[in-house]
């Protein structure tokens, strides 16, 4: 009898402890992929790339419902995009001390440095973990990694990036100078490889690639566009090493950017559809809308491109279906938010302008037609570009028409028309401002050099819209074009504005990182303040 | 010997006198006899009273103690044998009874001359005191409670003697009785029942409580009832009456202020919401710290559907919680085990404390019926302060206007606030045999909130069998219930989704009422829209009632529990339980907006959110009892296995409407505006447990407690440490029955335990083998999580208590003081990694967290006459400090060993640092100063803010609560009341910094009364400029925004009155009619909301109200009925 309890109790271990092997299957989460599924037609490795892709500008599927979207929107539309001069904003968060009035919030910050660095450098890593060293995955790899870090080093100023992905806790900065020198020799060697596998008919993941589908020919005009545009960016700080990649990159074989079909964006493709983040910035918040400065200069010099960028002013039917917009040159209303207000959210502000964009509409990383103005500006100084100044910059212009969809027609009109940047001003419900144009300068490219310049800054500036990251950095880079200042300088700028973002305190945590900043700061060459001039901010 | 010399009562003046009478005594013991037999009076009669508790001692100690407590002397020579062990325990009885139990069984007899009493051995003719010898048998029995639960301990006596026996552990006792002989059953907190013996051979007793529990027996671990005295930890028990006195809808928060250690903060998302409850403070960085619910004696998951919170933003939903679902009057008791003692039986979960759940069980005999309704009004308790004296600008929303003509008279508590009502209805039935005893009960619980459109439903149905076999041998305990609640827009806070944002901030210059009408029919589109004419962009504001109405969220929930549990006992002191217990929910969650809702939520043609929720757990486990005395020794064991497993997920989609408008289906969402609701994947928790608790008692005065568990978790799986041990140690001493102690101390127990306690990580999918990558839409998420290393361990918290329970005069009073510490080590940290590592966050095991404190209880109890009255005061004190963050650790990212100094949670608004608290809230903005430290005021009167060093404005723990509980009951009226106190600690508000931003709250009409706010020693600044700056309601500012937390309040009222059952010619035996109100009045606060209201139970985002539902007064009416 005694026996049968043992038994009992044996059997008792045994039933409770069967369930117990499946551990390892409990705790792995079956909404999510294990490393053995992901080998399954190369997914981690080819998903890796897109994920790169995604991270050059942060850009969303429909799935990523709001994720994306919130992370752009502070990522980059309320800084670049506004400092860029592209948009105003109904709202005044954090009661108006925001980076909009030039007043840095550290957790915006903090996530444009994430989502510029960090995203595009996980995936990178995997890239270079399960590529098997494979060359073409590797110098595309770089070719990605540098179009997102170019823009965390232009926000920032040093950046680590010669030993980032080494197997460190505390990775040390580079200074901006070794980056872009690091860059240029990265960007180099990238096309070598890919320049050869274009010549071989070689495609590359095209399961994978949204932006070109495995056209490696198309990469290699994307590689040297963007050598191009890092080099001009370093034009006052270093010129003949802005001299030599300039023209390194417009003297190669398959050469730049030269037709609206060589454009790099993200919209539909390796069966993806990806979300314009604006679209909902702009329809579902109401918080993204025309800025006073392209109100000046768009309606000003009768662009033909503002219907293309901005929709006509709504009515306000809380005021009488009163409508605040200024009569344009089309027989529509249009109207801007004043750059670096204070007012709360408001109904008013809401009517202004919106941007044109739709849901579909791609995020653009580069479009050729800043390629030709790029060069404009390159044989302005005297570089060999592959052409005249003034050719190079006409046809800037009549790309952008293309672009937009604008007929050929329209553009000599445009450029002859002597119209000048108008002032703004509004006066709806109390809020009242003004601010005189921003200059005076038209559209034909005459006057002195540095006329001529900003010209080019100018028409490169509405063709890029809405690219406010690189907006703002050449914005920085030459003072052009001429932008509103801020009405509430919150942050104390003065007239320079924002140079830079000052790192985000997480970059302060440990005692090893406020090491590791105090050696960023000697690079930097000043305060960690965004008043600091970064190193190719360095236009006398 | 010894206590003669140290005795100090008075009666004890012939002490020397005594002893050497003993000594003459060995001289001439007949001289003696001739001497003072003469002397003999009656002064001393017979009948002189003795206190007497001794168990297993030596005969002449029990002499000496008669001596010492009486004028009496014995006398006797080296034939008898004093030396032996007796026992004996006498609580006022004569002299001669007590002598005539020591004696029965011995050679030694006894006559009484004077105050001598000679003892002598029985063969000595000349001595001979003969008792009657009558011829006894024995009788055997058990003693079991009305639910049908063994009393352990209860004294059987046989009337007019000391002869008594104990019931043992399974209240079973057995005991020598003459015919014609009165048993008498008696022990603490039961009535005292007698039976007079005629020819039977087994008597069984069921024992009725007394009004006024005495916690000497308390439900503990795995349900079994122990003698509080062996317990080495603190045990607070409460019974059902005051959980049902004055209802919640969560009972949970009936606990408040009632039990010392427990801080309970009720949800900010109104009736129904789910509580944080804390016990000994938050241990755990990652963690949620809440306590841990054990439904007779088996651990539940306490669901919370992934949120209790609903985000600053609003983007969360906010829900009820699985214990929510309750139906109070199910309970039968309820135990704290405040500390992590309990751990060994329940696991890791225990480490927070556990809230122990008895369930009522079916009772032997006729069918009883209860009926019980309350009814309960509830209106806001506390509002901000809103002022009606400035409007806005004509027609806008967030522009501060003029000083009204004729002040406005809009007023959120009597314009937008409904009267809440809880309506709360119970039928308990019970009945059984002797074999087979059945409980069921069916509620409902139908409450709406005080803002429109918010209820909560819920129906309870639970039956429960309880059946003996084989001589009761064999027990199966059968239950089974099921629960259906429904709730509607349950929204603890934020700014979406939230009707009270516009109600509160509505512009004082318009009018209220034209907006009550919130939809009007639209001719074109054929449906009536929303009328909102003051829309305001910030904050998505919608007409407040077409977000009650026209974006409605609802849950609507099932869920079944199944147990079963099967007890065999082999042997008296030998049995073998199994036990199984299933628990099922599952949700239907929806979210609609109507068409013509802010753009923010909703495209032109609606939106649609729907998902689905399953959860389930079980529980299974096998348990071997020992309950053995051996001589003095008694061992209590429990060996065990158990296996616990858990998931939850979550699928739904959700996206703006196309095709048909407000068609709320997933069909008609937009297919390119589809997403995915997928949740859960990292859920699952399995379990598997063996673990042993021993305890050894002596002579019932001595208690050594040990325990261990060794635990598997698949959170731990393909670790260095699948599997971990935990021990606890703990001892108990009735200090009462081992040294005499004045009188007036009925009872003095010390006690003392350590306790460690493992628990895995609180997600799943960590480890090696077992690491997973999102894909979202098909696209790869790369993880930004440094893999873990082989080396993960479970955290460990380190704890040690000591504490007494003393009662004081017979009783009336009642001491229960604690002292705890506990040391949480091996913390998990989600540390930030630099990004240019390539990671975002590496998970970490380091830090020590501790927790110190005192619980403490005091009870008074008392009857005169037909007047009782019984108050109680719970004390709770916890001071949590962060002892040590990462520091040396090895990282394989890291060459150096690695160190973090802090981290920061909660965006900012909580930073963990050596010497910091786990709930420290900084702020970072400040008006900017200049050099000398005064705001820097420009010449155009302008200033600003300046992020600056973080600043800790305090901590949203209190230092100490303090809750007072009274009853008094006269002739059937019962009064209770429960005050209970909140000392120190800080909250900060978002919402009064909203309401002066907005200009709608008195402290902006004040400023503007005054013609700008006073900056101290500056100077006063444009009233809007001001509050325009300050007033984000971010957590940046919070320093403007800082209140003590401090409050006292009348949390409880309850008047009551029983009619005489003779009234209803004895059909109904109770019939209770009530008065009860519900947190009725807030004596002292000078923060702008409920401090103690929380918008989520997790350990971060506390102490802040962002637009949350105000906390609620409620008054009503109760019946109870028994048939």
């Amino acid at each position: 009898m005694k026996n049968n309890y043992i038994y009992i109790f044996l059997i008792g271990i045994l039933v409770l402890s069967l369930p117990a092997c499946d551990f390892e299957k409990i705790n792995t989460n079956e909404f999510e992929m294990t490393e053995e599924q992901g080998k399954l037609d190369g997914f981690i490795l080819g998903g890796s790339f897109l994920a790169m892709q995604k991270a050059v500008t942060i850009v969303g599927t429909q799935a990523d419902d709001k994720d994306i979207i919130n992370q752009y929107q502070i990522s980059y539309n309320l800084s670049a995009d506004v400092w860029g001069g592209y948009f105003g904003q109904n709202n005044n968060w954090n009661a108006g001390n925001n980076n909009t009035t030039n007043f840095l919030i550290d957790a915006w910050i903090s996530a444009s440095y994430k989502n510029t660095y960090m995203a595009a450098f996980t995936p990178w890593k995997k890239i270079q973990e399960k590529s098997d060293n494979i060359a073409e995955y590797i110098a595309l790899s770089q070719v990605l990694k540098i179009s997102a870090w170019s823009k965390t080093t232009d926000m920032f100023g040093p950046i680590p990036y010669k030993k980032a992905g080494e197997v460190l806790m505390v990775v040390p900065y580079d200074s901006q100078q070794d980056v872009y020198t690091s860059f240029f020799e990265d960007l180099e060697k990238a096309i070598n490889v890919l320049t050869e596998k274009a010549d071989q008919g070689v495609k590359i993941l095209p399961r994978f690639d949204a932006v070109y589908a495995g056209n490696t020919t198309q990469w290699v005009k994307y590689a040297n566009s963007l050598m191009l545009r890092l080099a001009m960016r370093i034009r006052y700080a270093d010129p003949e090493l802005a001299k030599k990649y300039a023209e390194m990159a417009v003297s190669h074989p398959i050469g730049v950017m030269v037709n609206a079909a060589d454009e790099a964006k993200m919209g539909d493709g390796a069966g993806y559809s990806f979300v314009n983040n604006i679209e909902t910035l702009a329809n579902q918040y109401a918080e993204c809308r025309m800025s006073s400065s392209m109100f000046s200069y768009l309606l000003g010099y009768q662009d033909p491109r503002l219907s293309a960028y901005f929709k006509p002013s709504e009515n306000d039917k809380n005021n009488g279906d009163k409508n605040y917009g200024v009569l344009a040159f089309d027989k529509k209303l249009y109207q801007g938010i004043p750059t670096g207000h204070v007012d709360d959210n408001n109904d008013i502000y809401k009517t202004f302008s919106r941007p044109n964009i739709e849901r579909a509409t791609p995020t653009y990383w580069m479009r050729a037609s800043e390629v030709y103005f790029l060069r404009a500006e390159g044989a302005l100084s005297g570089w060999n570009m592959g052409g005249d100044v003034l050719s190079l910059y006409e046809n800037g212009i009549s790309l952008s028409f293309e672009e937009n969809g604008i007929e050929a027609s329209k553009v000599d009109s445009y450029i002859n028309s002597g119209n000048e940047p108008i002032n703004y001003s509004i006066n709806a419900e109390g809020y009242n401002y003004n601010a005189a144009a921003p200059t005076s300068a038209t559209v034909a490219l005459n006057g002195d050099k540095e006329a001529k310049l900003e010209k080019i800054m100018i028409q490169k500036w509405i063709a890029m819209y809405p690219n406010g990251q690189e907006a703002w950095s050449e914005w920085r880079r030459t003072g052009y074009p001429k932008l509103h200042r801020v009405i509430k300088d919150m942050g104390n700028l003065g007239v320079n504005g924002v140079r830079r973002m000052n790192y985000p305190a997480s970059a302060y945590q440990s005692a090893e990182d406020k090491l590791n900043i105090q050696e960023a700061l000697k690079m930097l060459g000043g305060e960690d303040r965004p008043s600091t001039k970064l190193w190719w901010d360095a236009k006398k | 010997m010894k206590n003669k010399v140290f005795s100090n009562r008075i009666l004890l003046k012939s002490e020397n006198l005594k002893h050497l009478f003993r000594i003459m005594k060995l001289l001439n013991l007949f001289l003696f006899v001739a001497i003072f037999s003469l002397s003999a009076t009656n002064t001393y009669s017979q009948n002189e009273k003795v206190y007497l508790n001794k168990k297993g001692v030596k005969l002449e100690e029990v002499l000496s103690e008669i001596e010492s407590q009486t004028n009496y002397l014995f006398i006797y020579d080296d034939q008898v044998k004093v030396d032996q062990k007796v026992s004996v325990n006498a609580q006022g009885e004569a002299t001669s009874s007590v002598l005539d139990y020591l004696f029965v069984d011995t050679n030694i007899r006894y006559r009484m001359q004077g105050t001598h009493i000679l003892l002598t051995k029985q063969d000595e003719a000349a001595f001979v005191y003969s008792t009657k010898q009558v011829p006894t048998r024995p009788i055997r029995g058990t003693v079991i409670d009305k639910q049908g639960g063994a009393i352990i301990g209860v004294s059987v006596a046989i009337k007019g003697t000391t002869r008594g026996v104990m019931t043992d552990i399974d209240g079973k006792y057995t005991i020598e009785v003459k015919e014609s002989d009165i048993i008498e059953f008696s022990y603490v907190g039961f009535k005292s029942k007698e039976v007079k013996i005629s020819n039977q051979n087994t008597i069984d007793i069921v024992l009725e409580e007394n009004d006024v529990l005495l916690s000497d027996v308390v439900v503990t671990a795995l349900g079994i009832k122990r003698e509080e005295k062996a317990l080495s930890y603190n045990v607070q028990q409460i019974t059902q009456d005051e959980l049902v006195r004055v209802k919640d809808a969560n009972f949970v928060n009936a606990l408040s202020g009632k039990v010392a250690g427990v801080t309970i903060n009720k949800s900010g998302s109104g009736i129904g919401g789910a509580s944080r409850v804390v016990i000994r403070g938050a241990k755990s960085l990652e963690g949620d710290n809440n306590v841990l619910y054990v439904v007779d004696g088996i651990p539940l998951f306490n669901t919370n559907m992934g949120s209790t919170d609903s985000g600053v933003l609003g983007e969360g939903r906010a829900g009820s919680e699985g214990i929510a679902d309750f139906n109070p009057e199910d309970i039968e008791s309820l135990s704290i085990l405040s500390g992590p003692s309990a751990a060994a039986l329940y696991g890791s979960n225990a480490a927070q404390g556990v809230i122990l759940i008895t369930t009522k069980k079916g009772a032997e005999g006729k069918l009883q019926v209860t009926f019980s309704s309350s009814s309960e009004f509830s209106q806001p308790l506390m509002l901000p302060k809103f002022q009606n004296r400035y409007g806005n600008r004509d027609g806008m929303f967030d522009r501060w206007g003029n000083k009204l003509e004729v002040p406005g008279s809009y007023n959120p508590r009597d314009d937008f606030f409904n009267t809440g009502t809880n309506f709360i209805n119970s039928l308990t039935l019970t009945t059984g045999s002797k074999h087979n005893q059945t409980f069921a009960s069916l509620a409902s619980t139908n409450a709406e909130g005080i803002v429109p459109n918010n209820s909560y439903d819920r129906l309870n149905f639970t039956i429960r069998n309880s059946s003996s076999f084989f001589n009761d041998k064999l027990k199966l305990d059968l239950g089974a219930s099921y629960i259906k609640q429904t709730d509607r827009n349950m929204v603890s806070q934020g700014l979406y989704w939230n009707p009270i944002v516009s109600a509160y901030l509505f512009p004082r210059g318009e009018n209220f009422e034209a907006i009550k009408t919130f939809e009007r029919y639209d001719q074109s589109r054929k449906f009536a829209t929303q009328y909102w004419p003051l829309a305001e962009g910030t904050f998505g504001t919608q007409n407040p009632y077409w977000t009650a109405y026209r974006n409605p969220m609802e849950t609507k929930k099932n869920r079944y529990m199944f147990n079963a549990g099967l007890t065999y006992e082999i042997l008296d002191w030998l049995s073998l339980a199994g036990r199984y217990r299933l628990d099922h929910t599952y949700a239907d969650i929806d979210r609609k907006i109507y068409a013509s809702s802010s753009e923010k939520f909703a495209k032109e043609y609606g939106n649609y959110e729907y998902s689905n929720y399953k959860s389930n757990q079980e529980y299974a486990d096998f348990l071997v009892n020992i309950n053995k005395y051996i001589s003095d020794f008694s061992i209590v064991a429990n060996l065990g296995l158990s296996y616990s497993n858990h998931w939850a997920m979550e699928r739904g989609a959700k996206g703006n409407l196309l095709g048909q408008t407000n068609g709320f289906y997933l069909n008609n969402i937009d297919p390119k505006d589809l997403s995915v609701i997928e949740k859960g994947g990292d859920q699952a928790i399995r379990n598997f447990a063996l673990f042993a608790s021993m305890e050894l008692g002596w002579r019932s005065m001595l208690y050594l407690t040990l325990t261990g568990r060794e635990e598997w978790s698949s959170r731990l799986v393909n670790t260095n440490e699948e599997s971990f041990f935990y021990p606890s140690v703990g001892l108990s001493g009735v200090v009462s029955e081992m040294v005499n102690l004045p009188s007036f101390i009925s009872y003095l127990k010390v006690r003392g335990s350590y306790t460690q306690v493992g628990s895995p990580i609180s997600r799943s999918g960590f480890t090696p083998g077992t690491i997973t990558e999102k894909v979202l839409g098909g696209i790869y998420y790369p993880s930004t999580i440094y893999p873990f290393t082989g080396d993960f361990k479970a955290e460990r918290t380190y704890s040690h208590e000591f504490g007494l329970n003393l009662r004081l005069l017979k009783s009336k009073i009642n001491i229960n003081a604690t002292w705890y510490k506990s040391n949480t080590k091996n913390q998990t940290f989600i540390g930030n990694l630099p990004e240019s590592s390539g990671y975002e966050f590496a998970y970490l095991q380091a830090g020590n967290i501790e927790n110190k404190g005192w619980e403490i209880s005091l009870g008074y109890n008392d009857k005169f006459g037909d007047f009782s009255l019984s108050s109680s005061l719970a004390y709770t004190k916890n001071t949590n400090v962060i002892k040590e963050m990462v520091k040396d650790y090895i990282h394989p990212l890291s060459p150096e060993p690695l160190r973090i100094d802090q981290v920061v949670k909660d965006k900012g608004r909580t930073i963990l640092k050596v010497g910091g608290s786990i709930s420290d809230v900084y702020a970072s903005q400040f008006l900017k100063k200049d050099h000398q430290g005064y705001v820097e005021i420009k010449e155009d009167g302008s200033f600003g803010l300046e992020t600056g060093e973080p600043v800790c404005l305090g901590r949203t723990t209190p230092d100490f609560t303090l809750g007072w509980n009274n009853s008094f009951s006269y002739k059937g009226f019962g009064l209770s009341f429960l005050i209970n106190g909140r000392f120190g600690g800080i909250v900060t508000s978002s919402t009064q910094a909203i309401l002066d931003r907005f200009g709608v709250s008195e402290a902006s009409a004040d400023a503007r009364d005054n013609g700008g706010f006073m900056i101290p020693n500056q100077g006063s600044v444009d009233a809007e400029k001001y509050y325009k700056i300050i007033g984000s309601g971010e957590a940046g500012t919070a320093g403007y925004y800082t209140y003590s937390a401090t409050n006292v309040r009348l949390q409880e009222l309850s008047l009551s009155y029983t009619f005489p059952t003779s009234l209803f010619d004895n059909i109904i035996n109770n019939l209770t009619l009530s008065f009860i109100a519900n947190n009725p009045w807030m004596i002292y606060c000078k923060a702008p909301h409920d401090p103690e209201l929380t918008p989520s139970t997790s350990t971060y985002g506390q102490g802040n109200d962002y637009f949350m539902q105000p906390s609620l007064k409620s008054f009503g009416f109760g019946v109870k009925v028994k048939f």
